[in-house]
């Protein structure tokens, strides 16, 4: 309070019309107690205008009592806000390399054509603008693009024409009467194996509570909190053997041993449902199909380490995910399945959901943990590990979908049980994803140790006809190639690791020989390069490199000395980074320099794609 | 201690240290760009990474990374040489070499740093990005191309500013330093630009006027408001290019922006001395001769008490010293105060009506010869004080408190630094700070508890947090010896819980809330300004914020302390010193003669006409007629004196009604010490030429010596050596040490004073005025020169609330006319919810409108406001 007014004290200039102005304060209100509510209010405060104009943020930043720097700071960090006006139906193509290995560029295209639009442009009529995303996390039906909430998968020109020509004549479907945002899980191949985690996904009505309870849900959350001490919870999932299925592996019950000891209050439970690594789609149908399974485990897990609140930081695109975890969260709280002293104890356990903004750093969880409490999601330096000092400095245990999914079954059953599960590297059943040139792709619970060739055969319904096998990108796009001698390798996070791959989320980005290896390395470039955070000097200026430098050779303008280069840079970002992100951007790169050197040499010393993919080279 | 090698160099090191802090001290080079001390780690650059073992398999940031027991760290390898090239070859691709106009020059930590890498080639290239200059914003101008996106402004801004007003925007490659407003619009404390390893951000005032290297450095403590600040001031030619503070980097806005004011073009350069009712320009040894005179002619006329003197919250120790001494010693009278008298003194009067004066024993003088500007007294083992001195904080300790109630007081503006500290407090999880304001300042933001109360019911609110307090705890002891609780409890029992959730407007929850965090807090401190204790009664809630520190207080933590804020460069020095009517240097009470009436009894005295009041007033600076409430008064009452002499470097509205006016050196043009409000001894340092003006100390000297007094030094520092001998309190004290010195054992008791817990707000006026600080401005020092601070406020806006300007029909801008029953004044608006409606804030800097036509005895009271 100055003359000067200050960075605190912006008042909205009011070219906001007097409508939009009380919806925005009624947003603001609703949240003002919410910790960390700038995500939370710029989500809803984007649907009032589909866009957050500049009045409208120092709206919120007077609101809210923060910066003017943090509203746009925020806000432009997270892909999926706009401050400039967008059509009334934003369409999202996919171009993560799983959409890109099946032809999304074409498809891209053919969305242009159609629309008469670049990317980033608006139709003059106001209803489409097209965008791009680096993932939708909707690879079984590569190539996709997203309207709004709703998924248009399985592309093609003709498909394209008559989607948008539906949009056009008003038939735009309500994502909320969809069963499912892409596919139904009960037509999926399934393993003869007893599922522990899909065992209700597509029986069981995900609206309805009763549905979940008669199938002996919620038991688990009873038996831990009547008949368990909350360090037996802990042990019970240390003898499970458990790892994390976030793409780490870190032995879950070992990090709510660190935790459960600690005096300090609050404690936080962070459900990761960010799914962000491309190819990853199994916590989705977990979410969707019995998003209760996960909620239950979340509140075990609180129970366990002593926390009372939790939050599921899911990802903005999985709008089906949301409305039914927010659904589930409603009927819970409204049952006594969470809420306030559960089942006559003193423990108490309550949810809530925060919406990703299109933001794949946001899955590393310190960044998540930024995105929580309403900032740029960059990466903190660790030490201090969330599980000491997470959400707004308080310890913090982030798990997985998965991950939690899994826990009630072991509360159930018992941690020897599980463990008996899977390999001895790594127990229980995984939720493979076998995605890419495979006839049918899907998902598949299976006991750990499921062979690459199984996947592919079995559940994938093996390659295309009259097609090869040439390489698999396994773990997510941030995971090493292996090539056919790994086939038959024990898909554990230990066995793959010593392949030069991956478990990872256990997604298998499968590629027949029709695959450049160049143009496959240019879609995962495009992605780190625009999901780089911008936190430290590797990864903010080497993906971008990396990009600039494939995208040469891809061109036909490369060099010999470019690949010496890239190698460098590679190992720069591998040796320098900040964080997994960029750690693993050059990983693809050098995995494939490793297996596939002569075809890349080949682009730049006889100017030939030998996959005849580019179009820059004859084959 | 901790053992580790470092390439190979077995090291003993403090536990908690970084390796990158192990190796600077250990003199091990390891280059670093986003790494600051002032700073936590950020880790963003990745330069500095080094192996270590036991550790990960990849370099690890030596910034980041704390050292364990056993640790082998290498520093240098062939590997890690080509990582860190590689490293500041993707800076430097970015970065647009504009290095021979760019003012960072010579001072730039990527220039040093590539040099030192031999970093010769960059062998990539680049999308080049739009360069986005801002050349708009004021004092700072920013260069995002030539941002190395380290990180250091965003984290400044956030953790030690607390103005979070710059931040990165975009992602990844893209990510671009900017604020949420184009132009910037922040507290303009130039922060961001010292700590920017590149010229990314760069400062307007010092753009083009000298290389970095060209300038001499001179350290010295700011000479705007009581923060103490120390900087160097980098001077060429006889003038200064800008100041730097090299440790912390932070300064305020006016700090760093406001020495122009050394060469505002309404400097005074030569004496004055009125004739025939107009100043004409006179010679040292004239105007001297002719105030001497007139001294002697008043003295023969009326007696020594004839002649009356008001010292100065600007001027430093020394000067203060021998203006007292002048006249203690000189006169043989106590005819002196300062103008802390309207709000610092009465703090000082409160804390020592519960506290007692100090006194202090165990120290003597100490044989052998004592540097310039140190105290020559040492503490003895067992010396031991007491008294309010020994509760009030130190700067660096008010991070300790894990409890901070601030009542009534805009930190920032009042006093930066206390407001980093409460920054640096919010580090510590335990903190909790609550917040008593009427209206919004910018730590709302951080506060645990925001009591927003009703206007002047500071005091009301006091005993609620004192009543509920004793009804939580009936067998509360405070933890100093106390006695005369009862008769405090006695004195509130009639304020009811009603009442005061009336009175206050503030809900009973918030209170008990508050005075249970105050009861449980180990080391709480209270802060409390001048914008408080300018209230007529703001020596009652200073009174109230004694007793209720003295409930609570645990002075033996650090950090448990109460922190008034002595508002200007020396306001806590001029009192200590003994520029008070009854108290002479070191708080003593003076004996064997009387004490002199206070500046408000002689206004009254003036205003009787009675046959004791000055014939003659000495007026060291302090604008009187700008700063003493009831400015129409205070003037008719001046004019009344015959024979007025002003010291000061301005031609101010006080020295318009002065006889002979004898210009003084300001800032870098002098030398001395002054005391900062948390007791920090600064030292000033010369560093310009004075250009016929002449310090303080010189004059009252030369005056002094020609009234006959033994007055006569050298220079400041035989001053300060006399001075220091009579301050036990100062026992210990040197440059940048803060007195009272921790050698000496504080045996603190204390006695509850009861207070009045009332309101005074007296009239029926709709709205309530609050006459205050603005961010930019220390006094009237900053507003003469059109640069920095100038170019940031202006010109004073009266604030209102948007929903009164609404129903007043205003908008931002407009004039409006403010009347309280004293007198009108006419001031354009800004609108801003910060305060509440019902409440206007102006500021009080500026000549036009003077805020002072509108007091009578308060800053706070009830006005109309009409527009047009």
């Amino acid at each position: 309070m100055t003359t000067n007014p200050g960075p605190c004290a912006i008042v909205p200039t009011d070219n906001l019309k007097p409508e939009v102005l009380d919806r925005l304060e009624a947003i603001i209100a609703g949240r003002r107690a919410t910790p960390g509510n700038l995500l939370p209010v710029l989500h809803e405060a984007q649907e009032i205008m589909g866009y957050v104009p500049a009045p409208m943020q120092a709206a919120i930043a007077a609101g809210l009592n923060l910066p003017g720097s943090d509203i746009f700071g925020t806000m432009s960090f997270y892909s999926m806000f706009a401050w400039k006006p967008r059509g009334k139906y934003i369409v999202r193509m996919c171009q993560s390399p799983p959409c890109h290995v099946n032809g999304a560029e074409n498809m891209l295209q053919a969305l242009q054509a159609e629309l008469g639009l670049a990317v980033g442009q608006t139709t003059a009529d106001g209803l489409f603008t097209l965008e791009l995303s680096a993932c939708l996390g909707i690879c079984e039906v590569a190539p996709a693009m997203q309207i709004n909430e709703v998924v248009h998968g399985n592309l093609t020109r003709e498909k394209i024409g008559q989607i948008i020509a539906d949009y056009r004549a008003g038939k735009a479907p309500d994502f909320r009467q969809l069963p499912y945002s892409t596919k139904d899980y009960r037509h999926y191949k399934h393993c003869p194996a007893e599922p522990v985690l899909m065992d209700n996904v597509g029986l069981i009505d995900p609206m309805e509570i009763q549905a979940y309870l008669d199938r002996g849900g919620y038991g688990a959350l009873k038996k831990a909190l009547t008949t368990m001490t909350p360090e037996a919870v802990v042990e019970e999932v240390k003898t499970s053997g458990l790892r994390g299925r976030g793409g780490a592996g870190f032995p879950a019950g070992l990090k709510w041993s660190f935790t459960r000891p600690l005096t300090v209050t609050p404690k936080y439970i962070v459900c990761n449902a960010d799914e962000g690594e491309p190819g990853t789609i199994k916590d989705r149908y977990l979410m969707e199909g019995d998003p209760h399974k996960v909620l239950e485990g979340m509140a075990i897990a609180g129970y366990a380490v002593g926390a009372s609140r939790g939050f599921i930081y899911c990802r903005g695109e999985y709008y089906l995910s949301q409305h039914r975890l927010q659904h589930a969260i409603n009927q819970a709280t409204a049952q006594g399945f969470l809420g306030e002293k559960l089942f006559g104890t003193d423990f108490s356990f309550n949810v809530e959901i925060r919406s990703g903004g299109g933001c794949y750093i946001c899955g590393e969880e310190t960044a998540l943990i930024e995105s929580v409490e309403g900032k740029r999601g960059y990466p903190r330096l660790k030490p201090p590990f969330p599980g000491v000092s997470g959400l707004w400095g308080r310890p913090t245990v982030v798990n997985n979908v998965e991950t939690l999914s899994s826990v009630p079954a072991i509360i159930n059953r018992g941690g020897a049980w599980y463990k008996s599960l899977g390999t001895p590297d790594t127990s229980g059943t995984k939720i493979y994803q076998v995605i890419g040139h495979v006839q049918t792709p899907q998902i598949v619970e299976a006991p750990v140790g499921l062979t690459l060739r199984e996947l592919i055969d079995t559940y994938g319904g093996g390659l295309r006809p009259g097609r090869s096998f040439k390489m698999c990108q396994t773990g997510g796009a941030s995971a090493g190639l292996v090539t056919a001698e790994s086939l038959d390798v024990p898909m554990d996070f230990g066995s793959l690791a010593e392949a030069g791959g991956a478990l990872g989320s256990g997604t298998m980005l499968v590629m027949d020989e029709s695959t450049c290896v160049l143009d496959f390395l240019r879609a995962v470039a495009v992605f780190f390069a625009h999901e780089s955070c911008g936190q430290c000097t590797p990864c903010r200026e080497g993906t971008l490199r990396l990009l600039q430098t494939i995208t040469r050779i891809y061109q036909g303008r490369g060099k010999m000395e470019d690949l010496a280069f890239l190698e460098r840079l590679a190992a720069t970002l591998q040796d320098a980074s900040y964080c997994p992100l960029g750690q693993s951007a050059g990983v693809p790169l050098m995995s494939a320099l490793k297996h596939f050197r002569p075809e890349i040499e080949a682009h730049i010393q006889e100017k030939k794609c030998r996959a005849g993919a580019c179009q820059a080279h004859p084959s | 201690m901790v053992n580790l090698t470092i390439d190979g160099r077995a090291i003993q090191a403090k536990p908690g240290s970084t390796i990158l802090e192990v190796a600077k001290e250990n003199g091990i080079f390891i280059p670093y760009l986003c790494y600051h001390p002032a700073l936590k780690p950020i880790g963003s650059c990745r330069i500095c990474v080094v192996d270590v073992k036991p550790g990960p398999p990849r370099p690890i940031p030596a910034c980041a990374t704390y050292i364990t027991e056993g640790m082998e760290v290498v520093t240098d390898t062939p590997k890690l040489a080509a990582l860190r090239q590689e490293l500041m070859k993707l800076v430097l691709i970015n970065h647009a070499l504009e290095c021979p106009i760019c003012d960072k020059g010579g001072e730039c930590e990527l220039q040093d740093l590539t040099h030192a890498l031999s970093v010769s080639t960059v062998d990539l290239d680049a999308v080049k990005l739009p360069p986005n200059p801002d050349y708009v914003s004021r004092m700072v101008e920013r260069h995002p191309d030539r941002c190395v996106t380290c990180g250091r402004c965003v984290k400044i801004c956030r953790d030690r500013v607390g103005a979070m007003a710059i931040n990165f925007t975009l992602r990844g490659y893209f990510t671009e330093l900017a604020s949420g407003a184009q132009p910037l619009d922040c507290e303009f404390c130039g922060s961001c630009i010292d700590i920017c390893p590149v010229g990314a951000l760069i400062n307007k005032q010092f753009k083009y006027r000298a290389r970095a290297w060209e300038g001499a450095k001179t350290e010295m403590a700011c000479s705007f408001c009581g923060g103490g600040c120390t900087y160097q001031a980098h001077t060429k030619n006889g003038r200064i290019l800008r100041v730097v503070n090299e440790d912390s980097v932070l300064l305020c806005g006016r700090g760093r922006f406001g020495w122009p004011v050394v060469e505002a073009d309404d400097r005074l350069k030569t004496p004055l001395i009125r004739d025939n009712g107009k100043f004409r320009e006179a010679s040292w040894d004239e105007a001297l001769d002719l105030v001497a005179a007139k001294f002697k002619e008043t003295m023969e006329a009326g007696g020594a008490k004839a002649v009356y003197g008001v010292g100065s919250p600007r001027a430093t120790n020394e000067a203060n010293y021998i203006f007292q001494k002048f006249f203690r010693e000189g006169l043989a009278t106590n005819q002196l105060d300062n103008p802390g008298r309207y709000n610092y003194v009465r703090a000082i009067k409160a804390m020592a009506e519960v506290f007692g004066t100090p006194k202090v024993e165990g120290v003597e003088a100490g044989g052998a010869l004592v540097p310039a500007y140190n105290s020559p007294l040492v503490v003895k083992e067992g010396g031991q004080g007491s008294g309010f001195p020994f509760v009030l904080g130190k700067l660096a300790d008010l991070s300790k408190a894990d409890l901070v109630l601030v009542v009534g007081t805009d930190v920032t503006p009042e006093l930066p630094p206390l407001g980093w500290k409460l920054m640096e407090a919010k580090e510590n999880a335990n903190f909790r700070l609550v917040l008593a304001n009427l209206r919004k300042t910018k730590f709302d933001r951080y506060a645990d508890l925001s009591l927003r109360y009703k206007p002047g019911s500071e005091r009301v609110l006091i005993a609620g947090l004192i009543k509920f307090i004793l009804a939580e705890n009936p067998d509360w002891t405070p933890a100093i010896q106390a006695t005369g609780l009862d008769e405090l409890k006695e004195s509130l029992k009639k304020l009811t819980t009603k009442e005061i959730t009336t009175k206050t407007g503030v809900e009973d929850a918030a209170l008990k809330e508050a005075a249970a965090l105050l009861a449980q807090a180990q080391a709480p401190a209270i802060v409390f300004g001048a914008e408080l204790l300018s209230q007529d009664k703001g020596q009652q809630t200073a009174l109230a914020l004694a007793d209720l520190f003295l409930l609570v207080g645990k002075p033996d933590s650090p950090g448990s302390a109460m922190y008034p804020v002595a508002e200007k460069n020396n306001s806590r020095g001029v009192s200590e010193v003994g520029v008070l009517p009854d108290m002479g240097p070191g708080y003593v009470p003076v004996e064997g003669s009387d004490p002199g009436p206070t500046l408000e009894e002689v206004l009254d005295l003036l205003e009787k006409d009675d046959p004791a009041s000055p014939k003659a007033l000495y007026l060291l600076g302090g604008d009187l007629l700008r700063w003493l409430p009831n400015r129409s008064r205070v003037k008719k009452l001046l004019k009344k004196v015959p024979f007025i002499v002003v010291q000061d470097a301005f031609l101010t509205d006080t020295a318009q009604l002065a006889q002979v006016i004898l210009p003084v050196a300001v800032h870098a043009e002098q030398e001395g010490t002054f005391i900062s409000s948390t007791g920090q001894l600064g030292l000033l340092n010369q560093a310009l030429p004075t250009n016929g003006v002449r310090p303080d100390w010189q004059i009252i000297s030369q005056l002094g010596v020609k009234l006959g007094f033994a007055l006569k030094y050298v220079n400041p520092k035989e001053i300060f050596r006399e001075l220091a001998r009579k301050m036990p309190l100062w026992a210990g004290l040197a440059p940048k040490l803060s007195a009272p010195c921790p050698a000496i054992k504080a045996a603190v008791t204390g006695k509850f004073a009861p207070f009045e817990a009332d309101i005074s707000l007296p009239g029926r006026r709709p709205y309530t005025l609050i006459i205050g600080k603005s961010l930019q401005h220390s006094g009237s020092f900053t507003t003469h020169h059109p640069g920095g601070p100038m170019s940031v406020t202006g010109k004073a806006l009266l604030t209102v609330n948007p929903e009164d300007a609404r129903s007043l029909g205003l908008a931002a801008g407009e004039v409006v006319k403010v009347i309280s029953s004293h007198g009108e004044i006419t001031v354009p608006v800004d609108l801003s919810a910060e305060v509440p409606a019902g409440v206007v804030f102006l500021p009080e800097h500026f000549a036009a409108p003077a805020a002072n036509d509108l007091t009578l005895n308060s800053n706070l009271m009830r006005v109309t406001i009409q527009k047009g």
